[in-house]
């Protein structure tokens, strides 16, 4: 049970893949930085990729809110930091993919 | 003579948005003939309702908002980057232009000088 942290766009597409390779069904993916930006293409993305495969996704408010991002996405959920620490803690262990 | 000046980064997770915007304004002020071209993931730079104080930095859309007063007339935006993202909100700019890859080859064979940032 792993939680994944992804800080960049849909644009990077190795690192993007890498996660889809590796990613399981009972581990979640929070968007952080410029990962956000990812939250208006969900719904596009073939059945391999890491979207679909995710027990959960998460998506930091903050960095959000900063780039524009509406917080209407129901794919969703939108955490705040403390929220962003409980989860790390709830997993056996965080991978950052950046 | 006459510089393209090409972005290509998101606005806020590295400086290299801030960046490229100096040299577009240094270059207008020193009354250069410069066009700034967003492309791929610069295209984020340009949307509304952006709210970065909420990660303490300052707002790169109302900056965009300012290059008509350095006489910077030419602000390009590539369509099929916007579309590929879902970008639908664009900040207000009275210069700001929707081009297709066609219009951009011909921009990039025209000019004197290309900056990619």
């Amino acid at each position: 049970m792993i939680l994944h942290t992804i800080n960049k766009t849909s644009a990077h597409e190795g690192l993007n893949q890498q996660l889809s390779d590796v990613i399981d069904t009972n581990d979640s993916v929070i968007l952080i930085e410029n990962g956000v930006y990812q939250a208006q293409q969900l719904s596009q993305h073939s059945s391999k990729h890491w979207s679909n495969t995710a027990k959960h996704i998460y998506i930091l408010k903050e960095d959000a809110l900063a780039r524009g991002i509406a917080l209407d996405t129901s794919k969703l959920s939108y955490i705040n930091y403390a929220e962003f620490v409980e989860l790390s803690l709830l997993h056996e262990k965080v991978t950052s993919w950046y | 003579m006459h510089i393209l000046l090409v972005q290509q980064s998101a606005p806020y997770g590295s400086s290299h948005a801030k960046e490229a915007l100096d040299i577009a304004l240094t270059a207008a002020t020193f009354e250069q003939d410069i066009s700034i071209l967003f492309t791929g993931d610069a295209c984020y730079q340009l949307m509304s309702n952006q709210f970065p104080e909420h990660i303490d930095q300052k707002n790169i859309s109302h900056m965009l908002k300012a290059l008509p007063i350095y006489g910077l007339e030419e602000v390009l935006v590539d369509e099929d980057s916007l579309n590929s993202r879902g970008i639908v909100n664009l900040t207000d700019s009275p210069v700001l232009k929707k081009i297709t890859k066609s219009d951009i080859k011909k921009i990039y064979q025209s000019a004197d000088t290309v900056i990619r940032l």
